[in-house]
């Protein structure tokens, strides 16, 4: 191997031993926010098919009060907040797109107002475990004023 | 060196991959989604999830399936059959191309799929700590050059240079390391959210071409949802008389009820569908329980998945290729987890279909490849070697004792102490072994030494280091050290990974299918092993306590020690672990004993193991 050759070989392998290095530095430091993310993703498969009992207990609730009921619904709700889950209502607040899902809308006096919870939301910290499933007022009326 | 992604800008959802350590690996968007909505709402600059939720209160101005429109002609026919789905409208732009009008502002369709684009590449950026100004980016292989042109200029408005479009089923073909083999045929099988394609290439040898690729441009995941929907509700009716179709609760409830009943349904025969208090009538609530079988599942879609058969037919015929000279079939897309899809498309070609990766992220981990490649990351990658089978050394009762586990990466030293198995030992066999059976003799033998010159001491009592060493060259050296002398010997042995695979294979093989007879023997050894050091303790203790321990006692343990020693070399596993029990149970009373004598009496015992 002539001396070029080796020079050409040594840069070659340097950059491979730095590409080497950065790869493993940068996973050093994903694979603790990678350990967060999968923590919580544990927690939102773990936690969300018990939520759609929640949604059954607060469907139930629609139908006349029931101490039993109202009973569960509160544990269900005292281990969920125990948790760290945080419940989103959002009755008669604006729509935020962030952290409802708009299943249909109807006409209200004011614009983009949810008017019905369909099912409550719930995040854990910063992460969304299930928007709120809601119904939002819409002005048609406005509309119609504005056009002659 | 910035890295390359791979972008698989699909109609319905997004997806990106990277390549990382010469593997490639799909990156979770910002909500920790691995996929994300091709959905735009481009006034307030929302993307995803978020813009997707908005959908139905802002049907006028969220966009979605731009990618229908992507280097299109207002005029086109495609473009006139879309504006009547699109719930957005669709106008004429520059030079007669397809555009979106919001309000008063008109965007390209390029514009919008810029966005998404934008979106998945700030989320790779704060996934990957690093700034990523390149992607490859796929296309469905009927893509003209107008519309691969524009997807290039979305991607460069976005801040991306497009090193390279290549074909959605290219890119598929890749994740399954089809292009490595010598040139042949493959059919792609893609049903996706909302289309389907089927594309027939030539792969191999640095030739990508396709031969001929056909669709349905409005077949997906969604109609199957819609259908299963219907018969639900179609159900419910026929049962109460209420259409829950016309309650937007008990219809959302009933969409997640069916969507979820269609993924159990890939996996299990039948599942249940179960939505109490689901409406009211007569102010009584009603619940809805219903069970759904896969095979119910099967014929009420029966129509949608020979509806894609038509597709593949004609593309098979359109290539001029044999279905019978086809290769490999891949799978793409969510649905073709579906079991009956599966069993269609290999009863169609006669061949088991390609499906281990996961389909929704296949397309854009062939992207990723393709850019691991113009990177140089693929080409270059140091593939770090593993150990193909465990390595370990033979210990008391001749089991094989693991010290590097199979599928190690190499280089890699693993050390172990050991101890002698009879008192005055001065020399350890070292046997050193390849496999994964737990008896020694199963095992491929590679060598051993002999270590001497140990002080005489009782059993237990030396300790052995025993240190495997394996280069990033294989070569495996066992080094044997007695730690009160610093004596030591060792083995070198070259051909520890250099098994031929068929070998490999067969070991491992071997390893599954002995399996339980292995676990009844090494379940035997270890009692074996337990009743002789529980033997030599208690036969110590006897020795050493003669007169400080009742007759009785001192007579009722030499009993079953004798019980013990008649039954540890035959056969009946039972029998050890009875007799074992007894002199253990006997023996702690002469402990008890000694404790409630105030007299100072120690009985050590170490870790006896013979290496």
């Amino acid at each position: 191997m002539t001396k070029s050759n080796k020079d050409t070989k040594l840069e070659e392998l340097k950059h491979k031993y730095l590409l080497a290095l950065a790869d493993y530095q940068n996973l050093e430091k994903r694979v603790w926010s990678e350990h967060e993310r999968l923590q919580t993703e544990t927690y939102r498969k773990v936690i969300t098919p018990f939520l759609d009992i929640k949604d059954d207990i607060d469907a139930a609730k629609k139908f006349g009060q029931h101490d039993g009921i109202d009973l569960i619904q509160h544990k269900m709700e005292d281990i969920i907040t125990k948790l760290g889950v945080e419940q989103i209502n959002p009755e008669g607040k604006p729509f935020e797109p962030e952290i409802m899902e708009c299943i249909s809308t109807e006409e209200g006096s004011e614009h983009n107002r949810v008017t019905k919870v369909h099912k409550k939301g719930y995040r854990m910290g910063t992460s969304l475990l299930r928007p709120a499933i809601v119904t939002v007022s819409i002005t048609n009326l406005q509309k119609k004023e504005e056009t002659p | 060196m910035s890295k390359i992604i791979g972008i698989d800008l699909g109609t319905t959802n997004s997806c990106m991959a990277v390549m990382e350590g010469g593997k490639p690996k799909v990156i979770p968007n910002a909500e920790g989604k691995n996929t994300t909505p091709s959905v735009v709402d481009p006034d307030k600059h929302t993307v995803g999830e978020v813009a997707k939720r908005q959908l139905v209160i802002n049907p006028d101005r969220i966009i979605y399936s731009v990618k229908r429109l992507m280097g299109k002609r207002h005029k086109d026919a495609s473009v006139q059959k879309d504006i009547k789905m699109l719930s957005y409208k669709v106008v004429e732009g520059k030079n007669g191309a397809a555009a979106v009008k919001i309000h008063d502002k008109t965007y390209t369709p390029q514009e919008i799929s810029a966005s998404v684009l934008s979106k998945l590449k700030k989320d790779a950026e704060s996934f990957l700590g690093d700034t990523v100004d390149r992607a490859v980016i796929t296309v469905p292989a009927y893509f003209d050059d107008a519309q691969r042109q524009a997807t290039k200029q979305a991607g460069e408005i976005a801040g991306l240079k497009v090193e390279r479009i290549i074909n959605e089923p290219t890119a598929a073909s890749l994740a399954y390391g089809l292009d490595k083999k010598q040139s042949h045929y493959i059919a792609v099988y893609d049903l996706g959210g909302g289309t389907f394609d089927i594309t027939v290439l030539e792969l191999g040898e640095g030739v990508f071409q396709v031969k001929a690729t056909n669709g349905d441009t409005h077949l997906g995941g969604d109609d199957f949802d819609q259908l299963i929907i219907t018969y639900l509700a179609d159900e419910f009716k026929k049962e109460h008389g209420i259409d829950l179709r016309k309650d937007p609760q008990a219809l959302q409830r009933l969409r997640d009820g069916a969507e979820k009943a269609k993924i159990e349904l890939s996996s299990t025969l039948e599942t249940e569908i179960n939505l109490p208090f689901v409406t009211v009538k007569d102010n009584q609530p009603l619940h809805f329980v219903t069970k759904l079988t896969r095979a119910k599942l099967e014929s009420l879609t029966e129509e949608l998945i020979k509806q894609t058969f038509g597709p593949v037919a004609a593309c098979i015929k359109d290539s001029g290729v044999a279905k019978t000279d086809i290769h490999e079939v891949v799978m793409v897309g969510g649905m073709t987890r579906m079991p009956r899809i599966v069993e269609e498309v290999k009863k169609f070609f006669g061949k088991e279909p390609n499906r281990s990766v996961n389909p929704d992220e296949v397309v854009a981990v062939g992207a990723a490849i393709q850019a691991g490649v113009i990177g140089g990351d693929v080409h270059d990658v140091v593939l770090l070697d593993v150990t193909p089978l465990t390595l370990g050394v033979e210990t008391m009762g001749s089991v094989m004792t693991p010290l590097i586990a199979r599928n190690t990466t190499i280089p890699t030293s693993k050390s172990e102490v050991f101890s002698t198995a009879a008192d005055n030992q001065t020399s350890v066999d070292i046997h050193v072994l390849q496999g994964e059976r737990p008896l020694a003799k199963d095992n491929k033998s590679l060598g051993r030494f002999i270590l001497e010159g140990i002080p005489p001491a009782p059993r237990g009592t030396p300790q052995i280091e025993v240190k495997f060493d394996i280069d990033a060259n294989g070569i495996l050296t066992v080094t044997a050290n007695d730690k009160a002398t610093g004596k030591n010997q060792s083995i070198r042995i070259t051909g520890s990974t250099g098994l031929s695979d068929e070998e490999i294979e067969k070991m491992r093989k071997a390893a599954e299918e002995h399996a339980q007879e292995d676990k009844v023997a090494r379940e035997r050894i270890e009692a074996k092993n337990q009743a002789e050091t529980l033997l030599y303790t208690a036969e110590k203790t006897l020795k050493e306590n003669k007169e400080k321990i009742k007759e009785e006692l001192y007579k009722e343990v030499e009993q079953k020690v004798e019980d013990l020693k008649a039954v540890k070399d035959k056969e009946n596993l039972e029998d050890i672990q009875k007799k074992t029990e007894e002199l253990n149970t006997s023996l702690s009373k002469i402990g008890q004993e000694m404790y409630n004598k105030p007299q100072e009496s120690k009985a050590e015992e170490g870790e006896v193991e013979q290496p």
